[in-house]
Formats: C-alpha cells, structure tokens, sequence
C-alpha cells in the first residue's frame, strides 16, 4: 500500500517537474484519480467505515471505465504522427469495445446471478476487453513498422501486467467466493498495480517522443511534394485501374 | 475450476503476447529485405505500372497454349507469373506502408484539428488495404489472369461478349484459369 502511495506521488510530481502533465493529460488525471481516491479509501479503512466496501468497488468500477480512456489516449499518442493512420488507433479501440461489449459484456450483465458475481464478472470482462485493445494496437503498429518509443511502450507493458493478473485474479474470485479469496484478490491487486506503477514510473522518468528529429525518416518523408490525400488517392486508383483492365 | 483456469491462461498469454509483439521484429526485416529498396522505387510510375501490367497479362499464356500448343509450357508460365505477381503485390504493400509511415514533422504533428482530413486520409488507406488483400487472395487462388475486380459497364459490354472479345492484349481474361 505504501509503495502505491509513493510510485504514485513519485510518477506525478516528475510529470509536474519535467512537464508531461500536458502530454497525456488522460492518464494523468488518472492517475491524481486513482492517487486521491486511494488515499481517501485508505482513511475510510483506518476508520473503520461500514462503507468501505462500497466505496472500494465504486472507486474500482470508476476506473475501470477512464482505463478505457487512457487506452484511447495510448492509442492516439502511438499514431498521431502519421496522417494517414492518425485515427487507426481511436478507430480499433472502438470497434473492440462494440464488438466486445455486445458480444462478451452485454451477454454476462443480463444473466440472473447475486450481485457480487456480476460485478467480478464485469471487472474481469473489461478487463480482457483491454487488453484484447491493447495486443491488437501494438499489433498494428507492428504491422506498419511503428517506433512505439520508450514512453508509450512501457505504458503498454504495464498496464496488459496489470490487466493480466486482474483477469486471472477475477476469475479466481468468481470460482472461490468471497469467504475464500476476498483477502487474496485486494492483496494481488494491489500488487500487481504497484508492479504496473513502477514499470509507469521508469518508463515515463523522461519524455521521448515516438518521432525523434535525429532519426532516419523513411525514404518516402523526404520526397513528399503533393498532399497526402492525393498520394492515396492516387495509387488507389492506379491498383484499382490495374486490376479492373 | 475450468474457467479460472482458461482466464489464467488468458492472463499469461496476453503478457507473453505483448511481451513478443514489443520485441523488434527480424523476420519483418527479412522479408522486407527480400525486396530491395530498388524494386518498391518506380513501382507506381509508367515504367512500374507497365510492368505490372505486362505481367498481368494473359497474351503470353494464351499464344503458348493456343496458337503454340503447348499447354504445359503454358501452365509452368502461368505458375511463375502468379509468383511474380505475388511479389509485386508485396512490392506494392511494402512501397504503400512506407508512404503510411510518413511522418508529419512539424508543429502541427500530433494536433487533431484536422480530424475530418485524419478519417478520410484513414478511408483511402484501408480502402487500399482492402483492395490489395482482395488482389492476394484472388492472385494465390485464381492465379494472375483472372478478372479482380468485375467491370461495372458489363451491361453494355454483353452484345458484344463472344468472338469480338477474344483477342490478345485485351483478351476477356474471365475464360482462363
């Protein structure tokens, strides 16, 4: 719990000190989010509240959803660079979450079950929805030979090792009940986040854009007279021409 | 028991996935190297258009079999123009994902102000995808002289459909392979 305290702290106040707050403005307030109200959570334990359950998942499902928004905000960073596929990213992320909402979610929210298996159920589904968001957006960068850059490639790795054992966690839950692994799921949520915090903070100490100046740009970059759109549109019409003789 | 199970081994793919996919590719850049720089070059002015279209074209096929007589010489001609075509295609992939790859310098790199430009841009590139897999998956099964892309003026074509059509160079390539 300590460790989440001070990575947190840790990763926030270097972004104030080097001004990275303005570069990904999503995941920070994410992450003063996920600081604050842990803090908050934390001073209702202490006390002894009855609502400290409550508050838990209220504070767990909240951040289920704004993940969803740095993931989009991951994306958009990974592609902005290149015109021709800077919406690739908010593209995929959309389409993953309609086809996974209304073919995997949706399905599982409708099922007459007791509540607490629901909401394991729902945190374990959006899980899996992003990281499924997550492979395939590297996937695609991938494909097209896409420099991640240091930043954006350990927010990536840190956030599927935090996904990963929540999805793993979850379903353990699901199966052994809340007598059995009530204690173990906070614990190996907690750690897993702090482990997901500290490949944050080494990841994100100093700001490296996915296109340095220094760098070899590919050999198209240089001879580029005519708009892009043009370009595209050109050799489309050229392939298909071709193909349509 | 069983389902914990199947998303713990969710859980450890997807780490071993991401794990893979964020190593730098050497396969990739095997496969690229195959097809040098000089090859992606000019492949879309006259001279690489010209290319493609003379292997594109049936003409040859059709003397070897047809007024030659020799069907098998015209089947190994017909193999070994689908290989070449299959390399063009990946020529014209990789010379496409290059000009993908082209990097927006400048201040204005990163802003999304320009968002109906970015989805239309995004249109023409997946469109392209899209007519460059259809092309692959016809060329690997049907081989490089069937019709792609069907013509759209086919009803004005039908009076004329029959001997007039079956001539080289513009032969009505939908009767072959």
């Amino acid at each position: 719990m300590i460790s989440f305290f001070l990575l947190g702290a840790l990763l926030i106040l270097r972004a104030v000190q080097a001004k990275h707050l303005s570069i990904f403005p999503v995941f920070y307030s994410y992450m003063v989010y996920m600081v604050v109200s842990g803090a908050i959570l934390m001073a209702l334990y202490l006390s002894a509240s009855a609502h400290y359950p409550v508050a838990w998942w209220f504070r767990y499902l909240l951040s289920l959803l704004v993940e969803f928004a740095v993931v989009v905000e991951i994306s958009d960073h990974l592609f902005s660079p290149y015109p021709a596929i800077r919406k690739l990213g908010r593209l995929l992320v959309t389409c993953i979450c309609i086809v996974f909402f209304f073919l995997y979610i949706l399905p599982s929210l409708i099922e007459v079950r007791p509540a607490s298996i629901t909401i394991l159920d729902l945190a374990k589904r959006a899980s899996v929805t992003k990281a499924a968001a997550i492979i395939i957006l590297i996937a695609a960068a991938r494909h097209y030979q896409l420099r991640l850059g240091k930043n954006i490639a350990g927010m990536m790795m840190g956030f599927s090792l935090y996904l990963a054992v929540s999805v793993a966690n979850f379903a353990l839950a699901e199966t052994y009940g809340r007598q059995l692994y009530a204690q173990t799921l906070a614990t190996v949520i907690q750690l897993s986040y702090t482990l997901c915090l500290l490949v944050w903070t080494v990841s994100l100490w100093r700001y490296e854009p996915v296109l340095q100046t220094d760098r070899e740009l590919p050999e198209t970059a240089e001879k580029v007279s005519e708009p892009l759109a043009v370009q595209l549109g050109r050799l489309d019409t050229a392939l298909t021409r071709l193909f349509r003789r | 028991m069983t389902t914990a199970l199947v998303y713990a081994l969710i859980g450890i793919g997807t780490i071993v996935l991401v794990g893979l996919l964020l190593r730098p590719s050497r396969e990739r850049a095997a496969a690229d190297a195959e097809i040098s720089g000089e090859h992606v070059r000019g492949l879309w002015e006259g001279s690489g258009l010209s290319l493609a279209e003379r292997i594109l074209d049936p003409a040859d096929y059709l003397w070897l079999r047809d007024e030659l007589g020799f069907p098998e010489l015209a089947e190994a001609l017909a193999r070994s123009r689908r290989q070449m075509a299959l390399k063009w295609l990946r020529a014209v992939r990789r010379s496409f994902d290059e000009l993908v790859r082209t990097p927006e310098l400048g201040p204005a790199a990163g802003h999304a102000n320009d968002s109906a430009e970015s989805w239309q841009l995004l249109r023409l590139t997946l469109r392209f995808h899209l007519v460059l897999g259809y092309a692959f998956l016809v060329v690997w099964f049907c081989g490089p002289y069937h019709r792609l892309i069907l013509p759209t003026g086919w009803v004005q074509s039908l009076p004329t459909f029959g001997r007039a059509r079956n001539s080289y160079g513009t032969a009505d390539v939908t009767r072959f392979l």
